[in-house]
Protein backbone atom coordinates (compact mmCIF):
# COMPACT_ATOMS: atom_id res chain seq x y z
CA UNK A 1 0.00 0.00 0.00
CA UNK A 2 2.62 2.47 0.91
CA UNK A 3 6.25 2.75 -0.40
CA UNK A 4 7.42 5.38 2.78
CA UNK A 5 10.26 5.09 4.89
CA UNK A 6 9.29 4.17 8.82
CA UNK A 7 9.66 7.05 9.84
CA UNK A 8 7.32 8.39 7.81
CA UNK A 9 4.86 5.42 8.85
CA UNK A 10 4.86 6.20 12.98
CA UNK A 11 4.31 9.96 11.76
CA UNK A 12 1.46 8.69 9.29
CA UNK A 13 0.24 6.55 12.62
CA UNK A 14 0.52 9.19 15.35
CA UNK A 15 -1.11 11.82 13.15
CA UNK A 16 -4.07 9.56 12.23
CA UNK A 17 -4.20 8.77 16.58
CA UNK A 18 -4.33 12.69 16.83
CA UNK A 19 -7.42 12.52 13.97
CA UNK A 20 -9.18 10.27 15.53
CA UNK A 21 -8.70 12.02 19.22
CA UNK A 22 -10.00 14.86 17.57
CA UNK A 23 -13.37 13.05 15.90
CA UNK A 24 -14.17 11.60 19.39
CA UNK A 25 -13.33 14.54 21.64
CA UNK A 26 -15.55 17.02 19.04
CA UNK A 27 -18.47 15.55 19.73
CA UNK A 28 -19.49 14.38 16.22
CA UNK A 29 -20.27 10.88 17.51
CA UNK A 30 -23.19 9.98 18.86
CA UNK A 31 -25.43 12.08 16.18
CA UNK A 32 -27.28 9.60 13.51
CA UNK A 33 -24.74 10.08 11.08
CA UNK A 34 -21.70 7.34 9.98
CA UNK A 35 -19.88 9.84 8.76
CA UNK A 36 -17.15 10.45 12.32
CA UNK A 37 -17.63 6.53 12.32
CA UNK A 38 -16.10 5.77 8.99
CA UNK A 39 -13.76 8.97 9.13
CA UNK A 40 -12.46 7.02 12.54
CA UNK A 41 -12.33 3.39 11.19
CA UNK A 42 -10.56 4.34 7.91
CA UNK A 43 -8.27 5.69 10.48
CA UNK A 44 -8.02 2.16 11.92
CA UNK A 45 -8.03 0.93 8.58
CA UNK A 46 -5.37 2.49 7.37
CA UNK A 47 -3.04 2.26 10.98
CA UNK A 48 -3.76 -1.54 10.44
CA UNK A 49 -2.81 -1.78 6.88
CA UNK A 50 0.60 0.37 8.09
CA UNK A 51 1.17 -2.44 10.76
CA UNK A 52 0.70 -5.46 8.22
CA UNK A 53 2.45 -4.73 5.31
CA UNK A 54 5.36 -2.29 6.71
CA UNK A 55 6.09 -3.37 10.51
CA UNK A 56 5.06 -6.86 10.40
CA UNK A 57 6.40 -7.23 6.51
CA UNK A 58 3.58 -9.27 5.34
CA UNK A 59 4.12 -7.56 2.58
CA UNK A 60 6.17 -9.98 1.27
CA UNK A 61 4.97 -13.21 2.51
CA UNK A 62 2.96 -15.64 1.60
CA UNK A 63 -0.52 -13.83 -0.20
CA UNK A 64 -2.60 -16.19 1.85
CA UNK A 65 -1.43 -15.25 5.13
CA UNK A 66 -1.20 -11.42 4.75
CA UNK A 67 -4.89 -12.49 3.50
CA UNK A 68 -5.64 -13.97 6.53
CA UNK A 69 -4.74 -10.88 8.91
CA UNK A 70 -5.79 -8.39 6.56
CA UNK A 71 -9.00 -9.91 6.01
CA UNK A 72 -9.47 -10.18 10.21
CA UNK A 73 -8.74 -6.63 10.47
CA UNK A 74 -11.23 -5.88 7.36
CA UNK A 75 -14.20 -8.29 9.02
CA UNK A 76 -13.52 -6.86 13.10
CA UNK A 77 -14.24 -3.23 10.95
CA UNK A 78 -16.78 -4.36 8.66
CA UNK A 79 -18.77 -5.79 11.52
CA UNK A 80 -18.11 -2.87 14.03
CA UNK A 81 -19.50 -0.35 11.24
CA UNK A 82 -22.48 -2.81 10.99
CA UNK A 83 -23.33 -3.11 14.61
CA UNK A 84 -23.29 0.52 14.93
CA UNK A 85 -24.94 1.21 12.22
CA UNK A 86 -27.46 -1.04 12.96
CA UNK A 87 -28.03 1.06 16.78
CA UNK A 88 -28.46 4.00 14.36
CA UNK A 89 -31.96 2.97 12.98
CA UNK B 1 15.94 4.09 8.59
CA UNK B 2 17.05 2.70 5.49
CA UNK B 3 15.09 -0.91 5.07
CA UNK B 4 16.71 -3.89 3.62
CA UNK B 5 15.38 -6.62 1.60
CA UNK B 6 13.46 -9.04 3.81
CA UNK B 7 13.15 -12.87 3.49
CA UNK B 8 10.87 -12.81 0.87
CA UNK B 9 7.83 -15.65 0.15
CA UNK B 10 8.18 -17.20 4.15
CA UNK B 11 5.80 -16.63 6.76
CA UNK B 12 8.18 -13.49 9.02
CA UNK B 13 9.36 -15.36 12.18
CA UNK B 14 8.66 -18.49 12.99
CA UNK B 15 5.26 -20.89 13.03
CA UNK B 16 5.08 -21.41 16.80
CA UNK B 17 4.53 -17.74 16.93
CA UNK B 18 1.88 -17.50 14.49
CA UNK B 19 0.26 -20.18 16.11
CA UNK B 20 0.18 -17.56 19.13
CA UNK B 21 -0.86 -14.97 16.89
CA UNK B 22 -4.08 -16.86 15.45
CA UNK B 23 -4.91 -17.98 18.87
CA UNK B 24 -4.61 -14.04 19.81
CA UNK B 25 -6.53 -13.18 16.49
CA UNK B 26 -9.00 -15.53 17.55
CA UNK B 27 -9.60 -14.88 21.92
CA UNK B 28 -10.12 -11.01 20.86
CA UNK B 29 -12.42 -11.83 17.90
CA UNK B 30 -14.85 -13.49 20.36
CA UNK B 31 -14.36 -10.39 22.68
CA UNK B 32 -15.60 -7.96 19.84
CA UNK B 33 -18.46 -10.69 19.56
CA UNK B 34 -19.34 -9.95 22.67
CA UNK B 35 -18.94 -6.42 22.43
CA UNK B 36 -21.35 -6.47 19.79
CA UNK B 37 -23.95 -8.77 21.23
CA UNK B 38 -23.93 -6.27 24.43
CA UNK B 39 -23.92 -3.44 22.38
CA UNK B 40 -26.92 -4.20 20.21
CA UNK B 41 -28.82 -5.32 23.52
CA UNK B 42 -27.60 -1.81 25.31
CA UNK B 43 -27.43 0.77 22.80
CA UNK B 44 -27.49 3.42 25.34
CA UNK B 45 -24.69 2.24 28.00
CA UNK B 46 -22.36 1.99 24.93
CA UNK B 47 -23.22 5.50 23.65
CA UNK B 48 -22.31 6.88 27.58
CA UNK B 49 -19.49 4.39 28.34
CA UNK B 50 -16.94 6.14 26.32
CA UNK B 51 -17.88 9.85 27.44
CA UNK B 52 -17.27 8.49 31.20
CA UNK B 53 -13.79 6.45 30.54
CA UNK B 54 -10.62 8.93 30.81
CA UNK B 55 -9.85 9.30 26.60
CA UNK B 56 -6.53 10.60 27.15
CA UNK B 57 -5.19 6.96 28.85
CA UNK B 58 -6.26 5.55 25.77
CA UNK B 59 -4.77 8.04 23.40
CA UNK B 60 -1.93 7.31 25.74
CA UNK B 61 -1.57 4.00 25.69
CA UNK B 62 -2.11 4.14 21.59
CA UNK B 63 0.78 6.04 21.03
CA UNK B 64 3.20 3.75 23.00
CA UNK B 65 1.93 0.67 21.58
CA UNK B 66 2.35 2.56 17.89
CA UNK B 67 5.57 3.90 18.72
CA UNK B 68 7.11 0.67 20.49
CA UNK B 69 6.26 -1.18 17.34
CA UNK B 70 7.92 1.32 14.96
CA UNK B 71 10.78 0.84 17.69
CA UNK B 72 11.11 -2.53 17.22
CA UNK B 73 10.44 -2.78 13.47
CA UNK B 74 13.91 -0.56 13.42
CA UNK B 75 15.54 -3.26 15.59
CA UNK B 76 14.82 -5.88 13.10
CA UNK B 77 15.79 -3.64 10.39
CA UNK B 78 19.08 -2.25 11.75
CA UNK B 79 19.51 -6.21 12.55
CA UNK B 80 18.93 -6.92 9.01
CA UNK B 81 21.84 -4.01 8.26
CA UNK B 82 24.13 -5.91 10.25
CA UNK B 83 24.00 -3.48 12.88
CA UNK B 84 23.58 -5.77 15.93
CA UNK B 85 24.57 -2.53 18.38
CA UNK B 86 22.17 -0.21 16.91
CA UNK B 87 19.35 -3.22 17.16
CA UNK B 88 19.77 -3.24 20.36
CA UNK B 89 19.58 -0.29 21.19
CA UNK B 90 16.38 -0.03 19.39
CA UNK B 91 15.16 -2.90 21.85
CA UNK B 92 15.96 -0.63 24.68
CA UNK B 93 14.01 2.05 23.40
CA UNK B 94 11.05 -0.12 22.50
CA UNK B 95 11.33 -2.07 26.16
CA UNK B 96 10.78 0.96 27.65
CA UNK B 97 8.02 2.61 25.84
CA UNK B 98 6.18 -0.45 26.25
CA UNK B 99 6.58 -0.56 29.73
CA UNK B 100 4.74 2.88 29.68
CA UNK B 101 1.64 0.53 28.74
CA UNK B 102 1.17 -1.52 32.01
CA UNK B 103 2.31 2.08 34.26
CA UNK B 104 -0.40 4.10 32.00
CA UNK B 105 -3.08 1.43 32.54
CA UNK B 106 -2.58 1.46 36.64
CA UNK B 107 -3.01 5.41 36.25
CA UNK B 108 -6.07 4.57 34.28
CA UNK B 109 -7.31 2.03 36.70
CA UNK B 110 -6.98 4.53 39.76
CA UNK B 111 -8.62 7.44 37.85
CA UNK B 112 -11.59 4.73 37.30
CA UNK B 113 -11.73 3.73 41.24
CA UNK B 114 -11.67 6.87 42.16
CA UNK B 115 -14.67 8.32 39.63
CA UNK B 116 -16.90 4.94 40.20
CA UNK B 117 -16.18 3.03 37.74
CA UNK B 118 -16.05 -0.84 38.55
CA UNK B 119 -16.52 -3.39 36.67
CA UNK B 120 -19.99 -3.97 38.50
CA UNK B 121 -21.10 -0.22 37.10
CA UNK B 122 -22.70 -1.12 33.94
CA UNK B 123 -22.60 -3.78 30.92
CA UNK B 124 -20.06 -1.32 29.21
CA UNK B 125 -17.90 -1.25 32.08
CA UNK B 126 -17.86 -4.69 32.56
CA UNK B 127 -17.24 -5.87 28.96
CA UNK B 128 -14.42 -2.51 28.85
CA UNK B 129 -12.60 -4.40 32.00
CA UNK B 130 -12.49 -7.81 30.40
CA UNK B 131 -11.15 -6.83 27.28
CA UNK B 132 -8.33 -4.48 28.36
CA UNK B 133 -7.06 -6.38 30.95
CA UNK B 134 -6.75 -9.05 28.23
CA UNK B 135 -4.96 -6.92 26.40
CA UNK B 136 -2.80 -5.57 29.16
CA UNK B 137 -2.31 -9.67 29.83
CA UNK B 138 -0.95 -9.72 26.15
CA UNK B 139 1.44 -6.77 26.07
CA UNK B 140 3.29 -8.22 29.51
CA UNK B 141 3.85 -11.60 27.65
CA UNK B 142 4.86 -9.15 24.81
CA UNK B 143 7.14 -7.25 27.24
CA UNK B 144 8.68 -10.80 29.03
CA UNK B 145 9.44 -11.63 25.43
CA UNK B 146 11.37 -8.38 24.65
CA UNK B 147 13.66 -8.56 27.50
CA UNK B 148 13.98 -12.40 26.39
CA UNK B 149 15.37 -11.28 23.07
CA UNK B 150 17.50 -8.69 24.39
CA UNK B 151 19.00 -11.28 26.67
CA UNK B 152 19.31 -12.84 23.28
CA UNK B 153 21.02 -10.07 21.63
CA UNK B 154 23.64 -10.06 24.77
CA UNK B 155 24.85 -13.12 24.21
CA UNK B 156 25.22 -12.56 20.16
CA UNK B 157 22.47 -14.97 19.44
CA UNK B 158 20.97 -12.96 16.35
CA UNK B 159 23.19 -12.00 12.95
CA UNK B 160 22.10 -10.44 9.89
CA UNK B 161 20.99 -13.77 8.47
CA UNK B 162 19.71 -15.36 11.21
CA UNK B 163 17.43 -13.53 13.70
CA UNK B 164 13.81 -15.34 13.51
CA UNK B 165 13.37 -14.99 16.90
CA UNK B 166 13.76 -11.30 17.10
CA UNK B 167 11.32 -11.22 14.33
CA UNK B 168 8.68 -13.62 15.71
CA UNK B 169 9.10 -11.36 18.90
CA UNK B 170 8.47 -8.29 16.57
CA UNK B 171 5.48 -10.14 14.31
CA UNK B 172 3.47 -11.14 18.03
CA UNK B 173 4.10 -7.50 19.38
CA UNK B 174 2.81 -5.66 15.95
CA UNK B 175 -0.66 -8.27 16.37
CA UNK B 176 -0.92 -7.07 19.97
CA UNK B 177 -0.52 -3.39 18.49
CA UNK B 178 -3.36 -4.04 15.84
CA UNK B 179 -5.87 -5.28 18.65
CA UNK B 180 -4.89 -2.89 20.75
CA UNK B 181 -6.14 -0.16 17.72
CA UNK B 182 -9.46 -1.64 17.52
CA UNK B 183 -9.40 -1.63 21.36
CA UNK B 184 -9.03 2.15 21.43
CA UNK B 185 -11.56 3.20 18.96
CA UNK B 186 -14.49 0.61 20.57
CA UNK B 187 -13.80 1.84 24.23
CA UNK B 188 -12.64 5.25 23.96
CA UNK B 189 -13.90 6.94 21.24
CA UNK B 190 -16.29 5.33 19.82
CA UNK B 191 -20.05 7.04 21.69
Amino acid sequence: MFNLSSNTLWLLLLSATGLTYWVGESGQLGHASMVPVLIIFGASLVKGLVVINDFMELRHAPKLWRNLVVGWLGFVISAILLSYWIGLR
Amino acid sequence: MQSYPVNAGRIPGNKGIWAGICAEFVEFTMMFVIYFVARLNHPEAFKLGPTAIWTTAGVVNTVLMVTSSYFIACAVSAMRAGNTQRSQRWMIAAIITALGYPIMKFHEIGWNLSHDIYGTTGVFFTVYYYTTLNHLIHACWGILGMFWVLARMKTNAYSAEQHDGLVALASYWHATDIIWLIIFQLFYVLA
